[in-house]
């Protein structure tokens, strides 16, 4: 049998050949990506076969591309993750949470994402041990009849925690007195407001959709069935966060 | 003769620097567009991670336990390990002589090293050491193919100087890849190739094609002057003076040993296949 001798320029050649023809011929029959296609995988099996699957939430995605999938509308998906929508909240993803300040324990990143979605959707999904959810996600959840009261205050000692939004600019205080706003029994939501916390922020805390400016807070969380008291010091500690 | 041999060598050195400028523009372009900065025209944009070989290589456990990818991972890795494998199984592991652009770095890295440090470069390990430590890299292919499969994530990232290289600057570095990437490059002025050498799971892997390649380094022993050139031309320290056939597992297929450029003898050592000479 004769011997094949194989110059460098032969080699050369079938390298750069093989790699051209490989990539040019999976991109003939479309199996060239280089990156995922934004579809995240279904449930194959159980009661929720058929449903994209929370899981096969990456990084990636857009909150576009989550609301295409899974039904949850980009400003709700905004309103959750507020913290990180510092842009267009279509084309925020959940890997840039992992850029902004965490909290001391545990993270607020991708997999946030995937937990959200699971409790939006009540499709099952086991997140990480190290997961936390930012508490106006779980304010939304709660708003939205997502979870119950009980489930609510389970799963925001389990998982809750602040995240800085960039939403909360400080302003001066504008009490009467010009010092730091004292919560009562007869303040208002504009005094909320007018002391620098956002509606959001007073969500996040209240778990219900916050009143008109000259509703007192007190009346308005009482017609929703809360106790005034438990809220209380919660408001007086974001205010006081706000006006340091 | 010796303008042949120049010619020969500037072609992989061409081979090699077209590679790297590839994938610089391709990964540069893939990180402007996430900043939503304006890209490089005519140059297509992908992750690091979408145009290596490799994770192709660490995605093939789930991807045939679930037909899923393991995150950050795409089809383009898959495309590029089969086409890497066809390269491996024809010629051994030219991928890593001939397109690796870190295997490119760690080489010119390595000429600064030559001019510094003269006959002392890559020659300063003693045989004892060196020769066990060429295994750690079947060690670390383990651990990386064990824990990327267990977790389902590129655990391999946070200390790939691969990524780390063309990625240093987007903030998406762990600090452990560029400690390992400036480790790599300062070795790199003693040794050539010292990632290769030791610690690259993919050359771990590419090298074993070197036991069922299909061409591969073979020296003529009747025209054979024992003058121990290719010895000395060899990156990866290949005893190439006493072997009919190199089947050695660091061999990367550089051609640096053939008549082509370092044996004096034309067509004694030769990068060949198929049966005895006619």
């Amino acid at each position: 049998m004769r011997q094949f001798n194989i110059s460098g320029k032969i080699l050369a050649l079938s390298i750069v050949l093989l790699f051209g023809l490989s990539i040019g011929g999976s991109m003939i029959i479309g199996y060239w990506r280089t990156e995922s296609s934004k579809i995240p995988t279904r449930i194959e099996s159980g009661p929720f076969a058929g449903a994209y699957d929370p899981a096969a939430i990456k990084g990636s995605y857009t909150f576009e591309n989550i609301e295409s999938a899974f039904k949850i509308p980009v400003a709700q998906l905004a309103e959750a993750f507020v913290f990180a929508v510092s842009g267009e909240p279509e084309t925020t993803q959940p890997k840039s949470f992992e850029a902004y300040p965490q909290p001391a324990e545990g993270e607020v990143g991708t997999d946030s994402m995937r937990l959200f979605v699971s409790l939006y959707t009540s499709i099952p999904y086991e997140a990480e041990e190290d997961t936390r959810l930012p508490y106006t996600a779980l304010a939304l959840l709660r708003r939205e009849g997502k979870l119950d009261e009980a489930r609510w205050a389970e799963l925001k000692d389990r998982y809750g925690v602040e995240m800085e939004s960039p939403n909360e600019v400080p302003k001066a205080p504008t009490s009467e007195t010009g010092s730091t706003l004292e919560i009562k029994g007869n303040t208002t939501y504009g005094q909320l407001f007018d002391a620098g916390l956002t509606t959001l922020t007073i969500e996040e805390v209240i778990g219900i959709k916050a009143g008109n400016r000259d509703q007192v807070i007190r009346d308005h969380l009482g017609a929703a069935g809360l106790e005034f008291s438990q809220y209380k010091a919660l408001l007086q500690k974001k205010v006081d966060n706000v006006q340091k | 003769m010796k303008q042949v041999k120049r010619r020969k060598k500037t072609l992989r050195t061409f081979v090699q620097i077209f590679f790297f400028i590839v994938i610089a523009l391709i990964t540069v372009n893939h990180a402007l567009e996430e900043k939503g900065m304006a890209t490089i025209p005519l140059f297509a944009s992908a992750s690091t991670h979408a145009v290596c070989p490799f994770g192709g290589v660490v995605t093939l456990g789930q991807l045939f336990t679930s037909g899923t990818f393991i995150s950050k991972i795409h089809e383009s890795s898959i495309v590029l390990m089969i086409a890497a494998f066809l390269i491996a199984i024809l010629f051994g592991p030219a991928f890593c002589g001939w397109v690796c652009p870190f295997g490119t770095v760690q080489e010119f890295v390595g000429k600064i090293g030559k001019k510094i440090f003269g006959n002392r470069y890559n020659r300063i390990l003693s045989p004892k050491i060196d020769r066990p430590l060429r295994f750690l890299r079947y060690v670390v292919l383990l651990w990386v193919l064990y824990s990327t499969t267990v977790t389902g994530k590129l655990i391999f990232a946070d200390y790939d100087p691969y990524y780390a290289l063309f990625n240093f600057w987007s903030g998406e570095v762990a600090i452990s890849g560029i400690v390992i990437l400036f480790i790599i490059l300062l070795l790199s002025l003693l040794v050539e190739r010292p990632f290769c050498k030791y610690a690259c799971p993919y050359g771990a892997l590419l090298g074993l094609f070197n036991l069922v390649r299909i061409f591969g380094i073979r020296r003529r022993d009747s025209s054979c002057i024992n003058c121990k050139a290719c010895d000395k031309a060899c990156p990866m320290n290949i005893t190439v003076s006493t072997a009919e056939k190199v089947r050695n597992h660091q061999c990367i297929s550089c051609l640096k040993c053939t008549s082509e450029a370092a044996c004096p003898v034309p067509r004694t050592v030769e990068f060949a296949g198929g049966g005895k000479e006619a």
